[in-house]
């Protein structure tokens, strides 16, 4: 048994050599380490924990990257797993009075049921594009709804108050996170490995097969993949990472309300995917950081202003901007005009060889 | 090896009413080489599509390996050695040719629990050596069918299904495509659906024709060539009187 | 005693009957609109449900300006605006992104939140008050009913009705099913598509209107209007069959009785989660909906 272990693993994990298109995000990686690490010592605590709360968001931005970006699958209503985990880990806290680790683990189980039940219904019966995209956010409204109307669970619409913060014990140590700067540190380290271990699993020949799956999922079948099987295995992943985004949101700032399933941050969440850069992991975590925080300062001055400005964006991203501020592309326009230089470099030496034909 | 490697018993595939395969009856061992042709219409790719497990017969049955087949997808077709080339437009565009390769053998590959195909010996068997890092979309038609060749080997066939294979090559590449076709019939059997005549009677194979979903005739590509029957059905039949 | 049981029995079934029969009846204008849209031009517009809001927004302005018989205005004016709106969307942004059927969807629910919040920021966040035009019940079938809400399954019927007349019987209907059968033939016997495509949109909005100045008098009409609606219309024309009109109105005839019957027991929120499960499971099994089309819009599905 370990010998097939060890063969599939060698099949799916295995990396290609590190090249010159894994500069981005390695140099993006090692700016946020540096980030974590110093911040700290920067700003105030109060705008540490604005930080900190964007960077939650970065983390249901990646997670919405890897099921959007990297395999294709369009949703609208993302943020019902967002929901789940913050309410799961609320009611195993408050009402329960479990610990935040195994409240965190409830959370997830919560959120990663509903994906696999509803992807697979969906998923298996071929259900992909618009309706899958429909019916998410038919659950999401659906979930908003439930989440009001369920008063004794989920407090109804003012939702649930006094959650506790992190804190992890190990061999007797306890390690007490809730403070704003071991939250920081917290946050940070997850976001983090968590990016890594994306970036990782989407460069290695798995990655390649997700790849495929989106360009081209017949071929993919044709090639002896069960596709709808990959498709909600990376499903249930996604519902996963966007629940801890959830949990983590919860214990950091104490509250969960019904507005965690509005529909306008679902499409923030759309929007800085797309805005970020489709696929790259590291462009949405930014753009997720950047718009939440501009949402603060914009929300402070007008309520009324962010929405419309939201919609205005989203709009015009869509119809000009269909794959985002890429990065990539100015580095593919400069390998252009070097081959471009290249090639002519080569031409008169074409006409000495040729004799002047 | 006395076991047939595919058999299909009374395959019927109708669309609205028309049979595109009508009553179809057929046994395949292993390391056949075997060709189906026939004029337009006939139902030759819908044959190659319900032996694939693209289209499900709307009745008769089909075992392969003396495995029933119904309702199987196409995913498990390809895990169990039915593989099918395709007509060089259905590659993985946007991934290089060597990422096609790789997609291609992994996923047989990790369901068999097996090493894959060296991606390198299956480049330099197709001839796409020089362009492994480049873009599937960027290939030229035939260096496409190539590519698919290529994949349908990374998938370790059993049974493999060209889909007019020699469409678009040169006379070079067809060729070379031939003696490919005898050298992979050491591993495995072949069937291919083709037009291009002269492909066929290169191959130097067992030849059926099809007619309206019918297996018609069965024997070499020169017993056909010579029935008049034959030359009626594929030129109609003003044409019986063309010369040789 | 057992004849007085036997009416009593009959009153609440009936009532029971025409409950879901005047949900039906909405529902199967908003999908009606719906479905020849997304079945002609394979174009999700998330932004159909917005219309039922503007429908009941017009009705609301039309009687607070006019008092209550506004209401039989507002039956004309609501629908006339809502297609010219409706046009407006199609030339201006629909028209941008024919060839990206998933980013129309993105689009259309970009314009949904615009809608919703310029509605907010025009008419506030307070519902708008807005009257039946009559009251009083009729007592049919040995139910004593709300005559409005007749009133409107009538309308609905009638409206419906015609539609269908329109879409079997006259040449601009074949010209329709044309194009949602095969839109690159339609075009290469001359029918003008792209003008179709926008008459269509444009009548999808119209009936989506017409459908919230029926409802507005039995629901609170504010932004969130239309939002309740949206899901469940793209519920019934997928759980009735993409591209085909009789299997949106049958996909109504189930989610409506389904949801109604199932808030007669438990929580409508509840309700609806139900009816989201059991549509979920139904297109697991028969993923090509209850009465299948013939339309371009199959692939949405990912079926080759």
């Amino acid at each position: 048994m370990f010998q097939r272990l060890k063969l599939h693993a060698g099949l799916w994990v295995s990396q290609p050599r590190p090249g010159s298109s894994d500069l981005p995000f390695a140099v993006g990686w090692a700016l946020g380490l540096l980030l974590m690490l110093m911040l700290p010592h920067c700003v105030a605590p109060y705008a540490l924990s604005t930080v900190r709360d964007a960077l939650v968001m970065g983390l249901l931005a990646l997670s919405y990257d890897l099921l959007w970006g990297k395999a294709g699958v369009l949703t609208l209503g993302h943020t019902t797993f967002l929901g789940l985990g913050a309410y799961g880990f609320a009611v195993a806290t408050v009402h329960f009075g479990l610990a935040p680790v195994s409240a965190i683990l409830i959370g997830l189980l919560c959120a990663g049921t509903v994906a696999a039940v509803v992807g697979y219904f969906l998923l298996y019966a071929g259900v992909r594009l618009h309706f899958f995209a429909i019916v998410s956010m038919a659950v999401l409204i659906i979930a908003q709804q439930l989440a009001t109307s369920w008063q004794s669970v989920t407090g109804g619409d003012t939702g649930i108050l006094g959650i506790p913060g992190l804190s992890a014990t190990f061999a007797g140590h306890s390690l007490d996170l809730s403070s704003p700067l071991g939250s920081w540190y917290a946050v940070a380290a997850v976001v983090l490995a968590t990016a890594c271990l994306t970036w990782l699993a989407c460069r290695s020949r798995y990655g390649k097969v997700l790849a495929a799956i989106a360009t081209n999922e017949w071929r993919a079948r044709a090639c002896g993949y069960h596709t709808s099987f990959h498709l909600l295995r990376l499903f249930v992943i996604s519902a996963l990472l966007a629940a801890l985004a959830g949990c983590l949101m919860a214990a950091c700032s104490g509250v969960v309300a019904p507005d965690v399933f509005s529909p306008l941050l679902a499409t923030e969440v759309i929007l800085w995917v797309a805005v970020g850069g489709r696929g790259t992991l590291g462009g949405p975590v930014i753009a997720a950081v950047a718009f939440t925080l501009l949402k603060q300062r914009i929300s402070s001055y007008s309520t009324e202003l962010w929405p419309l400005l939201l919609g205005a964006l989203f709009l015009g991203c869509v119809l000009f901007l269909p794959n985002g501020l890429r990065f990539r592309r100015g580095v593919i326009n400069l390998r252009w005009v070097w081959r471009a230089m290249t090639a002519r470099r080569a031409l008169p030496g074409a006409r000495r060889a040729g004799g002047g034909q | 090896m006395d076991e047939p490697l595919m058999k299909a018993t009374h395959l019927r595939r109708t669309f609205g009413g028309i049979d595109a395969v009508a009553d179809v009856d057929m046994i395949i061992m292993p390391h056949d080489l075997l060709c189906i042709i026939g004029p337009n219409g006939a139902g030759k790719s819908t044959l190659v599509g319900v032996l694939s497990g693209a289209v499900a017969p709307s009745s008769g049955a089909l075992y392969f390996a003396g495995e029933s087949m119904a309702r199987k997808d196409v995913h498990q077709f390809c895990r169990r050695g039915v593989v099918r080339k395709f007509q060089g437009t259905n590659t993985f565009l946007s991934m290089s040719v060597r990422d096609n390769l790789i997609v291609a053998g992994l996923g047989v590959a990790s369901h068999r629990a097996s090493p894959m195909p060296d991606p390198e010996a299956i480049l330099e068997e197709v001839g796409l050596g020089e362009q492994a890092e480049e873009l599937a979309a960027r290939l030229p038609h035939g260096q496409r069918q190539w590519l698919e060749i290529g994949m349908a080997m990374m998938c370790q066939p059993a049974l493999l299904l060209l889909d007019e294979p020699a469409a678009g090559l040169s006379a070079n590449d067809a060729q070379r495509l031939v003696r490919l076709i005898h050298r992979l019939r050491e591993d495995c059997a072949v069937l291919a659906i083709e037009h291009d005549l002269g492909f066929v009677r290169a191959l130097e194979c067992e030849t059926w024709v099809m007619h309206r979903g019918q297996i018609v005739r069965r024997g070499t590509y020169d017993d056909i060539a010579r029935d008049e029957e034959i030359r009626r059905i594929y030129l109609g039949r003003g044409a019986c009187h063309a010369a040789h | 005693m057992w004849l007085e049981q036997g009416r009593n029995l009959d009153w609440q079934t009936m009532t029971i009957i025409f409950n879901i029969l005047s949900y039906v009846s909405i529902l199967a204008l908003v999908a009606l609109g719906l479905a020849i849209v997304f079945g002609m031009m394979d174009i999700v517009n998330l932004a159909h449900a917005e219309w039922v809001t503007i429908g009941a927004y017009t009705l609301a302005v039309a009687q607070s300006l006019g008092g209550r018989d506004a209401f039989w205005v507002a039956l004309v004016v609501a629908p006339a605006v809502g297609a010219a709106l409706g046009w407006v969307l199609e030339c201006s942004v629909i028209r941008l992104l024919y060839k990206r059927p998933l980013d129309t969807l993105l689009a259309t629910y970009a314009v949904s939140l615009i809608l919703q919040k310029a509605l907010e920021l025009v008419f506030g966040t307070q519902p708008m008050l807005v009257y039946a035009p009559f009251n009083g019940a009729v007592t049919a079938f040995g139910a004593t009913y709300p005559a409005y809400r007749i009133f409107m399954i009538g309308v609905a019927v009638a409206v419906t009705a015609g539609c269908w007349l329109v879409f079997s019987h006259t040449g601009f209907g074949t010209q329709l099913r044309a194009v949602i059968q095969h839109p690159a033939m339609a075009e290469a016997v001359g029918i003008d598509t792209r003008h179709l495509n926008r008459m269509a949109f444009a009548a999808g909005a119209a009936l989506a209107s017409l459908a919230g100045v029926l409802v507005a008098p039995m629901v609170s009409v504010e932004s969130h209007l239309g939002v309740y609606y949206l899901g469940k219309a793209f519920f019934v024309i997928v759980l009735g069959g993409i591209g085909s009109i009789a299997g949106s109105l049958v996909g109504s005839a189930v989610i409506g009785t389904a949801e109604t019957l199932f808030s007669y027991r438990v929580d409508p929120s509840l309700a609806s989660a139900l009816v989201l499960i059991l549509s979920i499971v139904v297109i697991r099994f028969r993923p090509q909906g209850l009465i299948p089309g013939f339309s371009a819009a199959h692939q949405l599905l990912g079926k080759r």
